[in-house]
Protein backbone atom coordinates (compact mmCIF):
# COMPACT_ATOMS: atom_id res chain seq x y z
CA UNK A 1 0.00 0.00 0.00
CA UNK A 2 2.70 2.47 1.06
CA UNK A 3 4.89 1.28 -1.80
CA UNK A 4 2.16 2.14 -4.30
CA UNK A 5 1.59 5.53 -2.68
CA UNK A 6 5.31 6.31 -2.95
CA UNK A 7 5.42 5.16 -6.57
CA UNK A 8 2.39 7.33 -7.36
CA UNK A 9 4.16 10.36 -5.92
CA UNK A 10 7.34 9.55 -7.89
CA UNK A 11 5.27 9.46 -11.11
CA UNK A 12 4.48 13.12 -10.51
CA UNK A 13 8.10 14.19 -9.99
CA UNK A 14 9.70 15.55 -13.14
CA UNK A 15 13.08 13.90 -12.54
CA UNK A 16 11.59 10.40 -12.37
CA UNK A 17 8.30 10.67 -14.26
CA UNK A 18 9.59 8.61 -17.21
CA UNK A 19 11.12 5.84 -15.10
CA UNK A 20 8.84 5.65 -12.05
CA UNK A 21 7.08 2.46 -13.21
CA UNK A 22 10.31 0.58 -13.85
CA UNK A 23 12.19 1.52 -10.66
CA UNK A 24 12.97 -1.36 -8.33
CA UNK A 25 12.06 -0.96 -4.67
CA UNK A 26 15.76 -0.79 -3.82
CA UNK A 27 16.89 1.23 -6.85
CA UNK A 28 18.96 4.29 -5.84
CA UNK A 29 16.66 7.18 -6.73
CA UNK A 30 19.55 9.64 -6.93
CA UNK A 31 21.36 7.40 -9.41
CA UNK A 32 18.07 7.26 -11.33
CA UNK A 33 18.11 11.06 -11.70
CA UNK A 34 16.41 12.43 -8.59
CA UNK A 35 17.73 15.96 -7.95
CA UNK A 36 17.67 18.06 -4.76
CA UNK A 37 14.59 19.91 -6.00
CA UNK A 38 13.04 16.57 -6.95
CA UNK A 39 13.61 15.30 -3.41
CA UNK A 40 11.66 18.27 -2.08
CA UNK A 41 8.85 17.46 -4.54
CA UNK A 42 8.78 13.86 -3.25
CA UNK A 43 8.66 15.08 0.35
CA UNK A 44 5.80 17.51 -0.31
CA UNK A 45 3.96 14.99 -2.48
CA UNK A 46 4.06 12.36 0.27
CA UNK A 47 3.01 14.87 2.94
CA UNK A 48 0.00 15.88 0.83
CA UNK A 49 -0.91 12.32 -0.11
CA UNK A 50 -0.71 10.95 3.42
CA UNK A 51 -1.63 14.01 5.48
CA UNK A 52 1.61 13.78 7.43
CA UNK A 53 4.57 16.06 8.17
CA UNK A 54 8.09 14.66 8.12
CA UNK A 55 9.93 15.68 11.33
CA UNK A 56 13.11 17.63 10.64
CA UNK A 57 15.19 14.77 12.02
CA UNK A 58 14.30 12.61 8.99
CA UNK A 59 14.70 15.35 6.37
CA UNK A 60 17.90 13.78 5.10
CA UNK A 61 19.07 12.46 1.78
CA UNK A 62 19.12 8.92 3.25
CA UNK A 63 15.35 9.01 3.80
CA UNK A 64 14.76 9.40 0.06
CA UNK A 65 17.43 7.02 -1.26
CA UNK A 66 14.99 4.35 -2.51
CA UNK A 67 11.33 3.43 -2.44
CA UNK A 68 12.05 0.94 0.35
CA UNK A 69 13.95 3.57 2.33
CA UNK A 70 11.02 5.98 2.06
CA UNK A 71 8.53 3.28 3.05
CA UNK A 72 10.68 2.34 6.03
CA UNK A 73 10.59 5.93 7.33
CA UNK A 74 6.85 6.20 6.67
CA UNK A 75 6.26 2.99 8.65
CA UNK A 76 8.31 4.36 11.55
CA UNK A 77 6.31 7.57 11.44
CA UNK A 78 3.07 5.57 11.45
CA UNK A 79 4.30 3.47 14.38
CA UNK A 80 5.40 6.54 16.30
CA UNK A 81 9.03 5.43 16.51
CA UNK A 82 10.31 8.67 14.98
CA UNK A 83 10.18 11.57 17.46
CA UNK A 84 8.33 14.64 16.20
CA UNK A 85 10.08 18.01 15.77
CA UNK A 86 13.79 18.25 16.42
CA UNK A 87 16.41 20.17 14.53
CA UNK A 88 17.82 19.01 11.22
CA UNK A 89 21.29 17.57 11.54
CA UNK A 90 23.79 16.31 9.00
CA UNK A 91 25.29 12.84 8.80
CA UNK A 92 27.73 13.74 11.59
CA UNK A 93 25.00 14.98 13.90
CA UNK A 94 25.86 18.66 13.44
CA UNK A 95 22.96 21.11 13.06
CA UNK A 96 22.57 22.57 9.58
CA UNK A 97 23.35 26.28 9.25
CA UNK A 98 20.67 28.95 8.98
CA UNK A 99 22.81 31.96 8.04
CA UNK A 100 24.80 32.78 4.93
CA UNK A 101 28.49 33.15 4.33
CA UNK A 102 29.49 36.59 3.03
CA UNK B 1 50.04 39.02 18.56
CA UNK B 2 51.07 35.78 16.85
CA UNK B 3 49.24 34.35 13.89
CA UNK B 4 47.73 31.54 15.90
CA UNK B 5 46.80 33.47 19.01
CA UNK B 6 43.14 34.45 19.17
CA UNK B 7 42.14 38.08 19.61
CA UNK B 8 40.50 38.90 22.96
CA UNK B 9 36.70 38.53 23.12
CA UNK B 10 34.61 41.52 22.04
CA UNK B 11 30.86 41.33 21.49
CA UNK B 12 29.40 42.06 18.06
CA UNK B 13 27.81 45.27 19.36
CA UNK B 14 31.05 46.45 21.01
CA UNK B 15 33.06 45.65 17.89
CA UNK B 16 30.64 47.59 15.68
CA UNK B 17 30.65 50.54 18.09
CA UNK B 18 34.45 50.62 17.96
CA UNK B 19 34.37 50.63 14.16
CA UNK B 20 31.97 53.60 14.25
CA UNK B 21 33.88 55.54 16.91
CA UNK B 22 37.19 55.09 15.10
CA UNK B 23 35.58 56.31 11.87
CA UNK B 24 36.26 53.07 9.97
CA UNK B 25 32.59 52.48 9.19
CA UNK B 26 29.81 55.09 9.10
CA UNK B 27 26.44 54.28 10.68
CA UNK B 28 23.37 54.84 8.50
CA UNK B 29 20.66 53.93 11.01
CA UNK B 30 20.02 50.62 9.26
CA UNK B 31 21.69 47.49 10.62
CA UNK B 32 23.96 45.93 8.03
CA UNK B 33 24.19 49.07 5.84
CA UNK B 34 27.35 51.13 6.39
CA UNK B 35 29.50 53.73 4.78
CA UNK B 36 33.20 52.93 4.45
CA UNK B 37 36.16 55.18 5.30
CA UNK B 38 39.30 55.62 3.19
CA UNK B 39 41.21 53.38 5.61
CA UNK B 40 38.59 50.65 5.38
CA UNK B 41 38.47 50.89 1.58
CA UNK B 42 42.25 50.79 1.38
CA UNK B 43 42.18 47.50 3.28
CA UNK B 44 39.34 46.05 1.20
CA UNK B 45 41.32 46.96 -1.91
CA UNK B 46 44.45 45.29 -0.50
CA UNK B 47 42.53 42.07 0.26
CA UNK B 48 41.02 42.15 -3.24
CA UNK B 49 44.47 42.60 -4.80
CA UNK B 50 45.94 39.81 -2.67
CA UNK B 51 43.31 37.40 -4.01
CA UNK B 52 44.20 38.62 -7.48
CA UNK B 53 47.92 38.02 -6.94
CA UNK B 54 47.31 34.51 -5.60
CA UNK B 55 45.25 33.57 -8.67
CA UNK B 56 47.04 35.52 -11.38
CA UNK B 57 48.51 32.40 -12.98
CA UNK B 58 45.09 30.77 -13.34
CA UNK B 59 44.39 32.84 -16.44
CA UNK B 60 40.76 33.45 -15.50
CA UNK B 61 38.59 35.78 -17.57
CA UNK B 62 37.86 38.94 -15.58
CA UNK B 63 34.20 39.96 -15.16
CA UNK B 64 33.13 42.85 -12.94
CA UNK B 65 29.46 43.59 -12.31
CA UNK B 66 27.26 46.32 -10.88
CA UNK B 67 25.19 45.26 -7.84
CA UNK B 68 22.12 44.38 -9.91
CA UNK B 69 21.53 41.58 -12.37
CA UNK B 70 18.82 40.66 -14.85
CA UNK B 71 15.56 39.41 -13.40
CA UNK B 72 15.42 36.62 -16.00
CA UNK B 73 18.90 35.45 -14.99
CA UNK B 74 17.95 35.63 -11.33
CA UNK B 75 14.72 33.68 -11.84
CA UNK B 76 16.52 30.95 -13.78
CA UNK B 77 18.97 30.45 -10.90
CA UNK B 78 16.28 29.13 -8.53
CA UNK B 79 17.50 31.49 -5.80
CA UNK B 80 13.99 32.65 -4.85
CA UNK B 81 12.90 29.03 -4.59
CA UNK B 82 15.73 28.28 -2.17
CA UNK B 83 16.33 31.47 -0.20
CA UNK B 84 13.39 33.90 -0.61
CA UNK B 85 14.12 35.48 2.77
CA UNK B 86 17.40 36.97 1.48
CA UNK B 87 16.21 38.42 -1.83
CA UNK B 88 16.16 42.13 -2.62
CA UNK B 89 14.05 43.15 -5.62
CA UNK B 90 14.02 46.43 -7.55
CA UNK B 91 10.68 48.15 -8.05
CA UNK B 92 10.08 51.27 -10.15
CA UNK B 93 7.36 53.81 -10.79
CA UNK B 94 5.89 53.34 -14.26
CA UNK B 95 2.79 55.55 -14.04
CA UNK B 96 1.82 58.94 -15.47
CA UNK B 97 1.26 62.38 -13.85
CA UNK B 98 -2.11 61.40 -12.51
CA UNK B 99 -0.79 58.19 -10.96
CA UNK B 100 2.14 60.12 -9.50
CA UNK B 101 -0.22 62.55 -7.76
CA UNK B 102 -2.34 59.67 -6.52
CA UNK B 103 0.51 57.80 -4.87
CA UNK B 104 1.93 60.98 -3.31
CA UNK B 105 -1.43 61.38 -1.60
CA UNK B 106 -1.62 57.75 -0.44
CA UNK B 107 -1.58 57.22 3.31
CA UNK B 108 0.91 54.76 4.79
CA UNK B 109 -2.01 52.34 5.19
CA UNK B 110 -2.68 52.65 1.44
CA UNK B 111 0.93 51.88 0.68
CA UNK B 112 2.25 55.45 0.62
CA UNK B 113 4.51 56.42 -2.26
CA UNK B 114 5.21 52.74 -2.97
CA UNK B 115 1.56 52.02 -3.83
CA UNK B 116 2.18 51.96 -7.60
CA UNK B 117 5.72 50.51 -7.67
CA UNK B 118 6.14 47.70 -10.19
CA UNK B 119 8.83 44.99 -10.20
CA UNK B 120 11.59 45.95 -12.63
CA UNK B 121 13.54 43.75 -15.02
CA UNK B 122 16.52 43.80 -12.63
CA UNK B 123 17.07 42.51 -9.07
CA UNK B 124 19.84 42.98 -6.51
CA UNK B 125 22.66 40.51 -7.08
CA UNK B 126 22.80 37.84 -4.32
CA UNK B 127 26.26 36.49 -5.24
CA UNK B 128 28.83 37.71 -7.72
CA UNK B 129 28.85 34.44 -9.66
CA UNK B 130 25.15 34.68 -10.59
CA UNK B 131 25.52 37.18 -13.48
CA UNK B 132 28.30 34.99 -14.91
CA UNK B 133 26.21 31.92 -15.79
CA UNK B 134 23.88 33.42 -18.42
CA UNK B 135 26.85 35.08 -20.13
CA UNK B 136 28.77 31.81 -20.38
CA UNK B 137 25.65 29.92 -21.47
CA UNK B 138 25.02 32.39 -24.30
CA UNK B 139 28.45 31.67 -25.80
CA UNK B 140 27.53 28.08 -26.61
CA UNK B 141 29.46 24.89 -25.69
CA UNK B 142 32.50 25.30 -23.46
CA UNK B 143 36.04 24.65 -24.74
CA UNK B 144 37.18 21.06 -24.11
CA UNK B 145 39.29 22.14 -21.13
CA UNK B 146 36.40 24.09 -19.55
CA UNK B 147 36.49 27.75 -18.50
CA UNK B 148 37.38 29.94 -15.56
CA UNK B 149 35.99 33.35 -14.63
CA UNK B 150 37.19 35.81 -11.97
CA UNK B 151 34.08 37.76 -10.91
CA UNK B 152 33.37 40.55 -8.47
CA UNK B 153 30.32 42.50 -7.43
CA UNK B 154 28.58 44.19 -4.56
CA UNK B 155 26.00 41.69 -3.31
CA UNK B 156 22.76 42.06 -1.33
CA UNK B 157 21.30 39.75 1.30
CA UNK B 158 18.39 40.77 3.51
CA UNK B 159 19.98 39.83 6.83
CA UNK B 160 19.87 42.92 9.07
CA UNK B 161 22.10 42.37 12.10
CA UNK B 162 24.04 44.30 14.71
CA UNK B 163 26.99 42.09 13.80
CA UNK B 164 29.17 44.25 11.53
CA UNK B 165 30.35 41.07 9.81
CA UNK B 166 26.79 40.43 8.62
CA UNK B 167 26.22 43.26 6.18
CA UNK B 168 23.24 43.63 3.86
CA UNK B 169 25.51 44.89 1.06
CA UNK B 170 29.06 43.67 0.72
CA UNK B 171 31.61 42.83 -1.97
CA UNK B 172 32.43 39.35 -3.17
CA UNK B 173 35.46 38.29 -5.20
CA UNK B 174 34.49 34.95 -6.66
CA UNK B 175 36.17 32.55 -9.06
CA UNK B 176 33.75 30.48 -11.15
CA UNK B 177 34.86 27.22 -12.75
CA UNK B 178 33.17 25.32 -15.59
CA UNK B 179 34.12 21.80 -16.67
CA UNK B 180 34.10 18.15 -15.68
CA UNK B 181 33.27 16.94 -12.15
CA UNK B 182 36.96 16.13 -11.68
CA UNK B 183 38.01 19.64 -12.66
CA UNK B 184 35.47 21.25 -10.31
CA UNK B 185 36.47 19.05 -7.35
CA UNK B 186 40.14 19.85 -8.01
CA UNK B 187 39.29 23.58 -8.25
CA UNK B 188 37.37 23.39 -4.95
CA UNK B 189 40.18 21.58 -3.18
CA UNK B 190 42.87 23.85 -4.65
CA UNK B 191 41.10 27.01 -3.51
CA UNK B 192 40.60 25.65 0.03
CA UNK B 193 44.34 25.01 0.29
CA UNK B 194 45.14 28.37 -1.31
CA UNK B 195 42.74 30.19 1.02
CA UNK B 196 44.28 28.65 4.13
CA UNK B 197 47.71 29.79 2.92
CA UNK B 198 46.37 33.28 2.16
CA UNK B 199 44.81 33.60 5.62
CA UNK B 200 47.98 32.25 7.27
CA UNK B 201 49.97 34.96 5.54
CA UNK B 202 47.46 37.54 6.79
CA UNK B 203 47.98 36.26 10.34
CA UNK B 204 44.39 35.04 10.66
CA UNK B 205 43.67 31.82 12.62
CA UNK B 206 41.51 30.18 9.94
CA UNK B 207 40.03 26.73 9.61
CA UNK B 208 37.91 25.12 6.89
CA UNK B 209 34.79 23.07 7.48
CA UNK B 210 31.87 21.42 5.74
CA UNK B 211 28.92 23.81 5.39
CA UNK B 212 25.48 24.36 3.87
CA UNK B 213 23.47 27.23 2.45
CA UNK B 214 20.61 28.58 4.62
CA UNK B 215 17.85 27.10 2.45
CA UNK B 216 14.37 28.32 3.42
CA UNK B 217 11.82 26.40 5.47
CA UNK B 218 11.38 22.66 5.99
CA UNK B 219 12.17 21.75 2.39
CA UNK B 220 15.32 23.78 2.95
CA UNK B 221 16.37 21.44 5.74
CA UNK B 222 16.27 18.62 3.23
CA UNK B 223 18.24 20.65 0.67
CA UNK B 224 20.83 21.64 3.28
CA UNK B 225 21.27 18.08 4.43
CA UNK B 226 21.68 16.87 0.87
CA UNK B 227 24.31 19.54 0.29
CA UNK B 228 26.25 18.43 3.34
CA UNK B 229 26.00 14.70 2.69
CA UNK B 230 27.37 15.24 -0.83
CA UNK B 231 30.14 17.50 0.57
CA UNK B 232 29.26 20.25 -1.90
CA UNK B 233 30.06 23.30 0.25
CA UNK B 234 33.02 24.18 2.45
CA UNK B 235 33.78 27.44 4.25
CA UNK B 236 36.87 29.14 5.61
CA UNK B 237 36.15 30.31 9.13
CA UNK B 238 37.74 33.00 11.30
CA UNK B 239 36.77 34.58 14.64
CA UNK B 240 35.34 38.06 14.02
CA UNK B 241 32.41 39.33 16.08
CA UNK B 242 31.41 36.35 18.15
CA UNK B 243 34.23 34.66 20.06
CA UNK B 244 32.05 31.54 20.46
CA UNK B 245 31.05 31.25 16.82
CA UNK B 246 33.44 31.54 13.91
CA UNK B 247 32.45 33.65 10.91
CA UNK B 248 32.73 32.34 7.36
CA UNK B 249 34.90 34.63 5.22
CA UNK B 250 34.80 32.51 2.10
CA UNK B 251 33.20 29.44 0.58
CA UNK B 252 34.13 26.74 -1.91
CA UNK B 253 31.18 25.27 -3.72
CA UNK B 254 30.46 22.45 -6.14
CA UNK B 255 27.06 22.96 -7.83
CA UNK B 256 27.09 19.63 -9.73
CA UNK B 257 24.99 20.47 -12.84
CA UNK B 258 22.44 22.73 -11.13
CA UNK B 259 23.50 25.92 -12.94
CA UNK B 260 24.18 24.09 -16.18
CA UNK B 261 20.58 22.84 -16.17
CA UNK B 262 19.24 26.24 -15.08
CA UNK B 263 21.03 28.22 -17.80
CA UNK B 264 21.76 25.61 -20.47
CA UNK B 265 25.55 25.55 -20.03
CA UNK B 266 26.98 22.73 -22.17
CA UNK B 267 30.40 21.13 -22.31
CA UNK B 268 32.27 20.55 -25.58
CA UNK B 269 30.29 17.33 -26.13
CA UNK B 270 26.95 19.05 -25.62
CA UNK B 271 26.36 17.51 -22.17
CA UNK B 272 25.39 19.55 -19.10
CA UNK B 273 28.61 21.06 -17.71
CA UNK B 274 29.50 20.99 -14.03
CA UNK B 275 30.24 24.23 -12.18
CA UNK B 276 31.81 25.40 -8.95
CA UNK B 277 32.78 28.68 -7.32
CA UNK B 278 35.25 29.89 -4.71
CA UNK B 279 34.41 33.26 -3.20
CA UNK B 280 35.54 35.61 -0.48
CA UNK B 281 33.63 38.33 1.34
CA UNK B 282 36.00 41.28 1.13
CA UNK B 283 34.43 43.24 4.02
CA UNK B 284 34.45 40.15 6.24
CA UNK B 285 38.11 39.43 5.59
CA UNK B 286 38.88 43.10 6.31
CA UNK B 287 36.90 43.02 9.55
CA UNK B 288 38.67 39.81 10.56
CA UNK B 289 41.99 41.62 10.09
CA UNK B 290 40.88 44.56 12.28
CA UNK B 291 39.55 42.13 14.83
CA UNK B 292 42.75 40.09 14.91
CA UNK B 293 45.43 42.77 14.61
CA UNK B 294 43.74 45.83 16.07
CA UNK B 295 42.30 49.04 14.65
CA UNK B 296 45.65 50.72 13.88
CA UNK B 297 46.95 49.26 10.62
CA UNK B 298 50.33 50.96 11.13
CA UNK B 299 50.80 48.80 14.23
CA UNK B 300 50.03 45.49 12.49
CA UNK B 301 52.82 42.88 12.21
CA UNK B 302 55.21 43.73 9.40
CA UNK B 303 54.66 40.30 7.78
CA UNK B 304 50.91 40.95 7.55
CA UNK B 305 51.44 44.44 6.12
CA UNK B 306 53.94 43.10 3.60
CA UNK B 307 51.43 40.45 2.51
CA UNK B 308 48.71 43.03 1.96
CA UNK B 309 50.86 45.88 0.65
CA UNK B 310 53.93 44.26 -0.96
CA UNK B 311 56.66 46.61 -2.07
CA UNK B 312 57.09 46.64 -5.83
Amino acid sequence: MLHETVRNVLRGVGDLAASADTLGDNTDLFDAGLSSYGTVEVMIGLENALGIEFPETVLTRDTFTSINAIVHVLERLRDGTVPAGGQAVDANGWPVATETVQ
Amino acid sequence: MSATELASPLSADEFRQELFERGLLFATGVDGLYGRSATFENLVDAVDRLIGRMSTEDGAEIMRFPPIMTRTGFEASGYFKNMPQLVGTVHCFCGDDREHKRVLACTPEEGGWTAAQQPADVVLTPASCYPVYPIIAARGPLPAEGWLVDSSSYCFRREPSIDPARMQMFRQREQVCFGTPERIRAFQSHWMTRALEMFRRMGLPATTDLANDPFFGRPGMLMANGQRSQRLKFEILVPISNPDKLSACGSFNYHVHHFADAYGIRDADGEAAHTGCAGFGLERVSLALFRQHGFDIEAWPESVRATLWPRA
